[in-house]
């Protein structure tokens, strides 16, 4: 008969159940010594060298900024100042001018796509970890739209087990990060297929890192009308056409609120600018804008914080723009230091 | 129901546990419940018709002296090729009819190119007197649905697996050693290495040809390999838990020295299926039929027509047949040149050539296999530009040292089953073998949370 077949090389006869099960104990007692080893060692000045802990979210970007705050805590002793938000404060909010004129050291927390739900979900975790006196949020129209990111936040991000934990649920993960750095080890290697670059950076790297991510030069001139492609092809033209606020993501800026009030920090809304031309994406142009910051100012109002509109408010010449709604460096740095001397007049007796 | 599902282990746990409590007469009847359960998880269509199709061989089967096994081989061909080239006539027949394609359109479902095929091979083995018809139509439908086998293989023969299904008496312990040593090798090909480089690969790697040409085949060949092997090894270690051997379906494919050695080592099963049903019989016809002067066609139509028919067999018309063709059809070219030097005496076999020769040898395959591997991916255009755009070498590396990682992985572990055998770690020292398991464990752990699980590539097919 030909070679049809290749079956498995002849098993030992000798072995027995009770080997097994044997074989189980070992195998458990190899997993807990391993366990401890790695939590000792990853205590010991080993760490440095490792990559930043994970907290087991699809955002390498939050364990780094993590990190850095981590890095910032332990040198420093206190955490003056959170940014949250989206990619418009991300590249548009610098924490230098901030800390010029209000003597407040910020740390940009923004993540790129973070919806208004996102936001309230990370605002309980960070300021349960790092209790700042001020809390910088910028908002912006997407944050609360029906947008792709927004419904990957609430799906693949909100629910992970250590923002739930920081929200008082208990969760096995959540607990698990809370005391063990080998697990946080653990999880930073999850991401061991991305480029080396992207995720293999350690603590010590992260020393001088402030969060804010500036860009330079414009990919639109925003003195031009809108093109056909930015009409058609961007994903936020839909849901900005039929502007609304989403019930689920006005309930993370309140949950944002309720977060902040808790551990007694001091909230500001700040509304992020965008172009003029950004405005002919909604469907009812400047009226829907008109009603967000409303709805925006109707809110802090009602919460006694501070609202910073920014619309109208602030003079931001075309060359400062990266497209319709992003700043670039010097946007950023015309942007904060406007929002600085605003804080300075708004904000008294600021830390 | 994914294979790395917490729900699949629950479920084939649990029924291995009742398996093993009913008395053994029963146990057949139980397995077919399971595998029907199983193919229902995927609709009710696929389930309908792997039932229609167990009963028709069956029936046919049972008719041995006459038609019956050829018009059940040609039945089941026909249903095979029905869905893979359906896409060719739909239009047309939607002119024809006036109804809307969508209407007409039927979608394959899943398994039918692997429980097909053995349908085929069972019913030409009952007409040749190879075997005897099953009385059964329990054990045809068996055969054909079995879970561990049916999505994806491996392609078995009802000869030599019906028997395998009388499983009497308790648990055999070392099986059940063996199944969590596959388990193991399994979860690392499959959740590891595979993913992982699966995880690597952009993708748009195959038609933006940017650069990292050499990087992208190499991770594809590496995880094509070690995504199909972890598969098997899983769904053997599943069918172990029921005392049912399965059938290897790789055997270290990148240490094969030259092509027909590539096709003993790489899905075995399907090369062994068209080796016995299309190759044989090429073969022999052609010796009936063409003086043997005419070397060359005898030795090079066989294998074309072969692998040409591994080719139909991957491909349809949804998926682009015409690329899959290409693909067979270079591995018959590879094949029939590979044979070339019979012209002129008896070719030298590798284990009798020189180390380096052997080396060199496997080198070759794996770079012509991988080159190969374009059109797997992509439209035949698509990979005219990429492999043009390999001439270029500033456009072959990109940085990504986990790749490599990952191949030397891949290669140490195949040559320690080259050296020690299949489950080469059950001969290391208990401890060594329990902190050996821990560490998969934490690795599997970390990997099955941080990859995007790739879609089984075979279940496509």
């Amino acid at each position: 008969m030909t070679r049809s077949f290749v079956l498995m090389d002849k098993p030992s006869p000798s072995v027995t159940l009770r080997d097994i099960a044997s074989s189980i104990r070992r195998t458990l007692l190899a997993l807990a010594v391993v366990c401890l080893s790695g939590e000792a060692l990853v205590r010991a000045p080993l760490a440095a060298h490792l990559p930043a802990p994970g907290v087991g979210t699809p955002l390498r970007q939050l364990d780094l900024k993590l990190a850095a705050l981590d890095a910032r805590l332990a040198e420093q002793g206190v955490i003056d100042c959170i940014i949250l938000g989206s990619s418009m404060p991300l590249l548009g909010l610098d924490p230098n001018p901030l800390a010029d004129r209000l003597g407040v050291e910020c740390f940009n927390f923004s993540l790129n796509g973070m919806s208004a739900a996102g936001a309230g979900a990370l605002a309980h975790a960070l300021l349960q970890r790092y209790r700042p006196t001020l809390l910088i949020y910028g908002v912006e129209m997407r944050a609360f739209a029906a947008i792709d990111s927004a419904t990957q936040w609430r799906q693949l991000v909100i629910p992970r087990p250590w923002l739930q934990y920081a929200r008082g649920q208990f969760t096995l993960e959540g607990w698990l990060l809370a005391r063990s750095r080998f697990y946080g080890q653990l999880l930073a290697f999850s991401y061991w297929a991305e480029p080396l670059g992207e995720w293999w950076v350690t603590p010590t790297s992260l020393e001088d890192y402030d969060g804010f991510e500036p860009i330079d030069g414009q990919s639109i001139d925003v003195t031009q009308p809108l093109s056909e492609p930015e009409l058609t092809q961007r994903e936020i033209v839909a849901s900005l056409r039929d502007y609304r606020i989403l019930p689920e993501e006005w309930a993370g800026l309140e949950d944002l609120a309720r977060a902040a009030a808790a551990s007694g920090t001091r909230l500001v809304l700040v509304e992020m600018p965008v172009h003029e031309s950004f405005l002919l994406y909604l469907g009812n142009g400047a009226a829907d804008h008109a009603a967000f910051i409303q709805a925006l100012e109707d809110f802090s109002t009602a919460n006694e914080f501070l609202f910073v509109p920014s619309f109208g408010q602030v003079d931001l010449p075309p060359a400062v723009w990266a497209d319709r709604n992003h700043l670039n460096r010097a946007g950023a740095q015309q942007f904060s230091a406007w929002l600085a001397a605003r804080l300075k007049i708004q904000l008294p007796g600021a830390p | 129901m994914s294979i790395l599902s917490w729900a699949f282990w629950g479920l084939t746990l649990t029924g291995a546990l009742i398996y093993w409590a009913l008395p053994a007469k029963w146990r057949r009847a139980w397995l077919l419940v399971l595998s029907l359960a199983f193919a229902l998880a995927w609709g009710w269509f696929p389930a309908l018709l792997l039932t229609g199709v167990g009963l028709l061989t069956w029936a046919l089967g049972r008719r041995p002296a006459v038609w019956g096994p050829w018009l059940g081989a040609l039945l089941n061909l026909g249903l095979l090729l029905t869905f893979k080239l359906q896409g060719y006539f739909l239009e047309p027949l939607a002119a024809l009819t006036g109804l809307n394609p969508a209407t007409l359109a039927l979608l394959a479902p899943l398994g039918l190119s692997f429980y097909s095929v053995q349908a085929v091979s069972y019913l030409v083995d009952v007409r040749r007197g190879q075997m005897p018809a099953l009385a059964s139509p329990l054990d045809v439908l068996l055969y054909l649905a079995y879970f561990p086998k049916f999505l994806s293989g491996p392609l078995e023969r009802a000869r030599l697996f019906v028997p395998r299904l009388a499983v009497s008496g308790p648990p055999q312990a070392a099986q059940v050693q063996q199944a969590f040593g596959l388990a193991a090798l399994g979860l690392l090909r499959k959740a590891v290495l595979a993913d992982g480089l699966f995880a690597m690969i952009p993708d748009n790697a195959f038609w933006a040809h940017e650069s990292g040409l050499v990087t992208w085949l190499v991770a594809y060949a590496f995880a094509l390999y070690n995504d199909f092997a972890g598969y098997t090894d899983l769904m053997r270690a599943a069918s172990l838990l029921f005392g049912i051997e399965l059938s290897r379906n790789f055997e270290q494919p990148f240490f094969a020295r030259n092509f027909a050695e590539f096709w003993n080592r790489w899905h075995i099963s399907l090369s062994h299926w068209l080796r016995d049903y299309v190759y044989f019989p090429v073969r022999r016809a052609l010796a009936k039929g063409l003086p043997s002067s005419v070397v060359l066609v005898h030795i090079a139509v066989p294998p074309l027509v072969t692998m040409l028919a591994s080719g139909l067999w991957h491909g349809s018309a949804e998926g682009g047949l015409a690329r899959m063709l290409l693909w067979g059809g270079l591995h018959g070219l590879y094949q029939a040149a590979e044979r070339l030097p019979a012209l002129w005496g008896r070719a030298r076999p590798p284990q009798e050539k020189p180390l380096w020769l052997q080396t060199l040898g496997a080198l070759t395959v794996f770079v012509l296999v991988s080159l190969a591997w374009v059109p797997f991916q992509v439209g035949i255009s698509a990979s005219l530009a990429y492999w043009l755009a390999l001439l270029e070498p500033s456009r072959w590396w990109a940085a990504l040292p986990q790749v490599w990682g990952v191949a030397l992985v891949s290669l140490a572990l195949d040559a320690a089953q080259t050296r020690r055998g299949e489950l080469f770690f059950q001969l290391w020292p208990k401890w060594a073998r329990a902190f050996a398991a821990a560490g998969l464990a934490l690795v599997v752990f970390v990997s099955l949370r941080g990859l995007a699980r790739a879609d089984f590539i075979y279940a496509g097919f």
